[in-house]
C-alpha cells in the first residue's frame, strides 16, 4: 500500500469483533473447567487441573477453526455471513494462539520467578501444555521425547497422534505469522494465497490427530459423532457451496461462448444489469466482474488483488468498486484503488450496441487517470 | 429480492439497516452453540477417574529396593501373617524412580515425607525425602518370598504406577502412551492393568523370570493391548506377574 503501515487498522466494528470473539472463546473455557469440576465433584472424583486445561484449550482451539473454515462457503451461500468474513484472520490468530496453549501451557507469569531461581507461587491460570505435562520431567528432554516415545508408525491404531497435531500447529504459526498485511505486500498475493490455503493442510492433520487420539482413547460414541458433525459441516459446506459456483459459472461460460466474436462477446441485456451492483459472468473460464452506473458499464476482473475475493459480490460507491470480504476499492473505469492505495486489478473494455452489454476477451493495462 | 435490496457490509461503513436483526441473531446463535458445547464437551471427556491424591504426609515403614521397584513395607495394626504389611509402590516427584537420597537407606526403617496417590488397591508414594528411624520392637517378621497363585494368561496393557494412580486421568490408554513410556524409562514401576475372570480390576507388578524390574524392555509395549501368561504372585497386598517380556503378545 502506499500508506503507511499499521499494525491493525482498526475499526470500532472490528473491536466489536474482537470483543465478541474473545468474550466467547473465554465464556468456553471458563464454562468447561467449571462444568468439569462440577461433573467431578459429582462422582466423587477429582480433577486433574493439566488435563483439564489442555482439553479445554485443545477443543477451543478445534471448535474455532472449524467455525473459521466453515464461513468461506456460508458467506458464498449468503452474502450476510460477509459480517463474519472481514475481520476472520482475528479469529485464525486466536485458533493458533489456543492451539499454542494446548500445547505448550500457559506458564508466563512464572518465567520471572523461574528465571530469578524463587519458587514459583501458584498463579491462577496456569498450565503445562500437552508437551511438557505429558513428555517433560523424565530423563529425556520432552522434544525429543515427542518423537521417540511412540514409535508405532506402522500401526494406525496407535500411530504417534501428538506428530499430526504438532504438524497442524507449525502450520497455523507460519499462517498467524504471515497474517498481516505486511506479509500479503511483500509475499506477493498468490504465494501468501497459497500459504493460507495450508488451512486446510492443518484441518486435516488436527482430524487426524482427533481421530487416533482422544478418540482412540476416549469412545464415547457420543464424542466422535461431534467431531463428525464437525467434519462434516466443514466439508459439505464446501462442497455445496463449490457446485453451486461450478453450476453458475457453466451456465455463464456457455452462455458467453456461444456469443462470442471479433474480440468482444455478448454477455447479457443491459437491462438485466442492476444499477451500483456487481454480477458476475466468465470470459474464457476467466469470473469477470460487471457494474452498471447510469448508461456507463464496467468491467473489472472479479479477483480482488487483497486476497481474492469476489468483485462481483460488491458494490459500486461513489464509482469505486467495493470488495465485499475487507472493503478494499477500485476505481469502477481503470481498477486502481484511489489515492493513496496503489492496488489494480485488471480491467476489461465494454461496448454497449443495441442494448446489449459486449464485453472484450482480452483485458487492458491499468491506467491511472 | 433484488440484490440493490440486499444489504452490503463494509466494516467501515455503517451497518446497513438490514444487517442489524441478522447479526443480533447470529451473536445469539454462537452464544448458545458456545455454551452448548462448553458444557457437551467436557462430559463426553475420559477425565473422571477414581484416582486421587491424598495431601502430602509423612509414612513410616520399612524401605525395599525390591522385588521390581523401590516399595515402603508399612505394618498394619492388627495385622499377622500376610497381612501384616501394606506395601506401597514409590517414585520421585517427577517421572523417575526415588532419587539416591532415599533409595540409598533400602533395608532400614525410614519416615518418607511426600504426596499419597491412590487407585483401587494401587498406592503409590511420589516422594524425595527419606528420614532414617530405629527399627521397631514390635515389628513382625518381613516375609521373604511371594505366594505363587498360579500360572495364568491375562489381558490388558502395561501401565505406569504414578500416573495410573491418580496423578493423570486417565493414566492410561493411548493419549496417555508417552507419559508412561518416559515415567517407566525413569524407573518408575510398570505395571499391567488388566482384570480377572469375575471383571475386577487388578494391577500386577511387571518381573522377568529371574524377578528383576523389565522397564528398560518394555517401553515399545506400553499403553498397547497385550496377552501375558506367567506366574501371577502375591507379596503382602501386593501382586506380581513374573514373566519373560519376549513372550509378551501383541493384541493389535
Amino acid at each position: 500500500m502506499g500508506h503507511p503501515y499499521q499494525a491493525v487498522q482498526w475499526t470500532r466494528k472490528k473491536l466489536i469483533y474482537d470483543g465478541i470473539l474473545l468474550a466467547l472463546v473465554m465464556g468456553y473455557l471458563v464454562v468447561f473447567t467449571q462444568i468439569t469440576y462440577a461433573l467431578n465433584r459429582a462422582v466423587g472424583s477429582v480433577a486433574e487441573w493439566e488435563g483439564v486445561e489442555i482439553r479445554a484449550y485443545g477443543s477451543a482451539a478445534f471448535i474455532l477453526l472449524s467455525i473459521i473454515l466453515c464461513i468461506g462457503p456460508l458467506s458464498r451461500l449468503n452474502k450476510r455471513f460477509h459480517v463474519l468474513l472481514f475481520n476472520r484472520r482475528h479469529m485464525g490468530v486466536l485458533a493458533f494462539l489456543l492451539a499454542l496453549f494446548h500445547v505448550h501451557g500457559f506458564r508466563l507469569p512464572a518465567q520471572p520467578f523461574q528465571a530469578l531461581g524463587l519458587s514459583v507461587p501458584r498463579i491462577p491460570f496456569q498450565f503445562f501444555g500437552a508437551l511438557p505435562w505429558y513428555n517433560d520431567f523424565g530423563d529425556l528432554d520432552p522434544l525429543v521425547s515427542l518423537f521417540v516415545g511412540n514409535r508405532h508408525f506402522d500401526s494406525l491404531t496407535f500411530f504417534p497422534f501428538e506428530l499430526l497435531g504438532l504438524g497442524a500447529l507449525l502450520v497455523m504459526f507460519v499462517m498467524a505469522a504471515t497474517s498481516h498485511d505486511f506479509w500479503l505486500v511483500n509475499l506477493t498475493p498468490p504465494i501468501w494465497k497459497a500459504i493460507h490455503m495450508a488451512v486446510y493442510v492443518a484441518y486435516a492433520l488436527l482430524v487426524g490427530h482427533i481421530l487416533l487420539g482422544p478418540l482412540q482413547t476416549n469412545r464415547d460414541p457420543w464424542l466422535t459423532a461431534l467431531a463428525l458433525v464437525s467434519f462434516v459441516c466443514v466439508i459439505g459446506l464446501h462442497l455445496i457451496s463449490g457446485w453451486r459456483e461450478r453450476k453458475a459459472d457453466r451456465s455463464l461460460m456457455s452462455q458467453a461462448d456461444a456469443r462470442a466474436g471479433e474480440g468482444f462477446v455478448d454477455v447479457m441485456a443491459l437491462a438485466d444489469l442492476e444499477e451500483g451492483c456487481g454480477i458476475p459472468v466468465v470470459i474464457r473460464g476467466e469470473r469477470v466482474a460487471l457494474f452498471r452506473q447510469g448508461d456507463a458499464v464496467y468491467a473489472l476482473s472479479n479477483v480482488c488483488a487483497h486476497q481474492n475475493g469476489p468483485l462481483a459480490d460488491g458494490r459500486l460507491n461513489h464509482g469505486c468498486v467495493v470488495c465485499p470480504w475487507h472493503g478494499w476499492e477500485y476505481r469502477a473505469d481503470t481498477g486502481v484503488s484511489p489515492p493513496p492505495f496503489e492496488e489494480r486489478v485488471p480491467v476489461f473494455p465494454v461496448r454497449i450496441q443495441e442494448g446489449r452489454v459486449y464485453v472484450a476477451l482480452q483485458p487492458v493495462l491499468n491506467a491511472v487517470s | 429480492m433484488s440484490k440493490s435490496k440486499t444489504p452490503f457490509f463494509v466494516h467501515y461503513l455503517p451497518l446497513p439497516p438490514g444487517l442489524r436483526a441478522f447479526v443480533i441473531w447470529l451473536v445469539f446463535g454462537l452464544s448458545v452453540l458456545t455454551l452448548i458445547l462448553s458444557i457437551v464437551v467436557p462430559a463426553l471427556q475420559d477425565q473422571f477417574g477414581p484416582g486421587w491424591r491424598q495431601p502430602t504426609r509423612e509414612i513410616s515403614g520399612l524401605l525395599l529396593d525390591g522385588p521390581g521397584a523401590p516399595q515402603l513395607l508399612i505394618p498394619r495394626p492388627e495385622g499377622s501373617g500376610e497381612s501384616a504389611y501394606s506395601r506401597v509402590l514409590l517414585a520421585s516427584t517427577v517421572k523417575l524412580a526415588p532419587p539416591a537420597s532415599v533409595l540409598d537407606k533400602s533395608g532400614e526403617w525410614v519416615k518418607l515425607r511426600g504426596a499419597l496417590f491412590s487407585n483401587g488397591s494401587l498406592t503409590v508414594m511420589n516422594t524425595n525425602r527419606a528420614t532414617v528411624l530405629d527399627a521397631p520392637l514390635s515389628a513382625q517378621p518381613v516375609p521373604s518370598e511371594a505366594t505363587p497363585l498360579g500360572t495364568f494368561t491375562l489381558k490388558g496393557e502395561i501401565i505406569d504406577a504414578k500416573c495410573f494412580s491418580g496423578v493423570m486421568k486417565p493414566g492410561a490408554g493411548k493419549t496417555h502412551l508417552g507419559c508412561a513410556v518416559r515415567c517407566i524409562s525413569g524407573g518408575v514401576p510398570a505395571l499391567f492393568h488388566t482384570r480377572n475372570a469375575q471383571g475386577q480390576e487388578l494391577d500386577l507388578l511387571l518381573l522377568d523370570e529371574q524377578g528383576d524390574a523389565v522397564n528398560d524392555r518394555v517401553l515399545d509395549r506400553v499403553a498397547l493391548p497385550l496377552e501375558i501368561r506367567g506366574e501371577v504372585l502375591k507379596l503382602n497386598d501386593l501382586l506380581l506377574l513374573r514373566a519373560d517380556p519376549s513372550t509378551y503378545r501383541s493384541l493389535l
